[in-house]
């Protein structure tokens, strides 16, 4: 597991507007390793989609992405589209929250599962869609033989779902992207899909960046996770560790706020006060500081570094020291 | 002894649908023989997936759609026998608040307008001197200050455009919100606050709240009991503590258990139990059970036979043939 898959180094998205340039992420680095799954979690502003799509190569046109993102041995930011392109069906997939908006409505499925074979791999259409059959029984589609000949309207948003899996697992890639794949399913079709992808994923040693807002399905399907605040890494670690005991107070702040079933209830549920960073310019010191009840006379000035304070842990806070 | 706030007796509400070109249109039930009494000061969760009719019930409470068969009650008092005048003067008692917010709020008028229409409609004696002081008591009670009144609805976050939404839905002084999945659209640290203002102000003005949602965690919170619906019916009916206990309804414990907790320990247990198969349509429901199709436990007598809500202690209601009480 210690093999690096993708590795960012600083790696940061600014957006040009009319008022000059925004940072949506700022610096971030990471690494994943083969098969792991690593969640990155964050409210609205916190830069966790824009991380994902800078990585993608689906920035909006005013947005640029700078640092590194070595993959395989390959800086994605520095890719050339058409080489991005090669690598994005062969060794990348995407998933995202809506299939409906990534599926072609007048193509039916299984031609459009056997397309990313055809055109990356080279198979021949019946055996392309012999293999897209055989990816959608995989992800659990009924009669999957009759379902290919469907159009993407015919099936319901989870079964869609699924078939956006399928799509993406087909090519056997080494890393899926997955944004809020399951925020827009219902609870019970949540689960099913967060199961099966990290049944999939298990088996077929893919790694998953996972995008959530939801410390829940964090708790469900990562190993690790990175949560963002303002576009900067606030606190990373095993998941097990960090929602058990986070040391960052926005990590703590938010595991708070989230309303659980089996924790004994309290008359209020806590709060962070303020709301989210909604653009603006970044913040000479630490981005939660506004908004932080902790926070002491250097939050607001000097920019706390993300230092180690445990083996496989680290944290960005003056109040946090780092592991000697 | 004074009528609860809100009484729904065997209330059902469905949607015509068209049939042919000459066919007279069909009724689509949508919302099935629901019972229930809230009193004041009280929260009543409703719970339930995609198509379940809990929206559709809230409209239905207010009277915004006319049940099919049945009856609401407000205080007593059947809106559906009401009309003009009088039934304006109800409508005051019974107020709404949405999801998107924003969306529900005119982008050309002031806040402090939108805030005060209901006391042009409820109140209409009252002088504007009268209505801005109201308007400033109002926004002051969901925590904004009075110069909110002045601004319009883009300049407003998630979280304040819900405050606003607050503010409007009881400037009236209403004895009843319906709250159609308030906190959904709100981020986390967000959606605490707005939870726990709607519990600061249930007490401070004895509102009674019916709160909708497909969130069971933040419905643990804020209710003291708790409607569970399956394509149109109710499952179970419970209060709180009973039911996040333990769930009789097989739906409502597999429910329960597909809510990720932020507990990785917890979770890793969990993996690979979800609940197969898909939603049914509200269009084409399993004939008997409304949960047959998916329920584990599921028995032939469940496809022959509608189980009835029945009553088991503690308050508890279930409709299932094999609830274990």
């Amino acid at each position: 597991m210690n093999a690096k898959l993708l590795s960012l180094n600083d790696v940061s998205v600014h957006f040009r507007l009319p008022g000059g340039e925004m940072t949506a992420v700022d610096r971030v680095s990471l690494d994943l390793a083969r098969g792991e799954v690593l969640g990155i979690v964050g409210e609205s502003g916190s830069g966790k989609s824009q991380l994902l799509f800078a990585l993608m190569g689906l920035l909006a046109g005013n947005g640029r992405a700078t640092g590194q993102a070595l993959f395989q041995g390959q800086d994605l930011l520095a890719l050339d589209p058409g080489a991005l392109d090669r690598v994005r069906g062969v060794a990348m997939s995407m998933i995202f929250q809506d299939p409906m908006t990534s599926l072609n409505p007048y193509k039916r499925i299984k031609d459009q599962l056997a397309e990313g074979l055809i055109v990356h791999q080279g198979m021949t259409r019946d055996a392309a869609g012999t293999a897209a059959v055989q990816m959608l029984d995989r992800v659990r589609i009924p009669d999957a033989a009759r379902a290919a000949r469907r159009y993407p309207h015919e099936f319901s948003g989870g079964m869609r779902q699924r078939v956006m899996i399928a799509m993406a697992l087909l090519v056997k890639p080494a890393l899926l992207l997955a944004d809020e794949p399951t925020t827009a399913l219902d609870v019970t079709i949540q689960a099913q899909v967060i199961d099966l992808m990290s049944e999939i994923a298990r088996e077929s040693g893919t790694a998953i960046l996972f995008v959530t807002h939801d410390l829940g399905v964090v708790a469900r399907i990562c190993d690790r996770v990175a949560v963002l605040y303002g576009g900067r890494i606030m606190e990373e670690g095993l998941a097990e560790d960090l929602l058990s005991h986070p040391d960052h107070p926005y990590a703590a702040g938010l595991l708070a706020a989230t309303p659980r079933m089996e924790a004994p209830l309290t008359p209020r549920l806590a709060t962070i006060p303020g709301t989210p960073r909604s653009g603006g310019a970044m913040l000479p010191g630490c981005p939660f500081a506004p908004r932080c009840t902790v926070k002491i006379a250097n939050c607001t000035t000097t920019q706390p570094p993300l230092v180690q304070t445990a083996p496989g842990r680290r944290a960005a806070c003056h109040l946090i020291g780092g592991a000697a | 002894m004074t009528a609860p706030v809100l009484e729904a007796r065997d209330l059902s509400v469905g949607y015509p649908i068209a049939g042919g070109l000459f066919a007279r249109p069909t009724i689509l039930p949508v919302v099935r023989e629901v019972s229930f009494t809230l009193e004041r000061g009280r929260t009543l969760g409703i719970v339930g997936e995609s198509g379940c009719g809990k929206s559709t019930l809230g409209r239905a409470l207010l009277h915004l759609i006319p049940p099919t068969s049945g009856q609401v009650l407000w205080q007593g008092q059947d809106p559906a026998v009401l009309s003009g005048a009088a039934l304006r003067q109800r409508r005051a008692g019974v107020q709404i608040i949405f999801q998107d917010s924003v969306a529900a709020l005119d982008p050309r008028m002031t806040l402090g307008r939108s805030i005060s229409r209901p006391l042009a409609t409820f109140e209409p004696g009252l002088s504007r001197v009268a209505q801005r002081d109201r308007v400033i008591d109002a926004l002051g009670l969901v925590g904004l200050s009075a110069d909110f009144a002045d601004r319009y609805p883009h300049e407003l976050s998630g979280g304040q455009a819900q405050r606003v939404g607050i503010a409007r839905a009881i400037i009236a002084k209403p004895a009843l919100i319906v709250c159609d999945e308030p906190v959904s659209a709100l981020d986390v640290s967000i959606q605490a606050q707005i939870v726990n203002l709607l519990m600061e102000l249930q007490e401070r003005l004895g509102l009674s709240l019916v709160f909708i949602s497909h969130n069971l965690a933040v419905v643990r919170h804020i209710s003291h009991e708790v409607m569970v619906m399956c394509l149109g019916r109710v499952v179970e009916h419970a209060p709180r503590d009973e039911f996040y206990a333990r769930p009789l309804h097989p739906y409502a414990v597999a429910l329960k258990a597909a809510v990720p907790e932020p507990d990785p320990v917890a979770e890793r247990l969990r993996r690979g139990q979800s609940l197969p198969g898909e939603l049914p349509s509200i269009a084409n429901p399993p004939p008997a059970c409304v949960f047959s199709s998916r329920c584990p436990r599921v028995q032939r007598r469940c496809h022959a036979e509608r189980p009835e809500l029945v009553a088991y202690s503690g308050g508890r209601s279930a409709a299932c043939h094999f609830v274990e009480p």
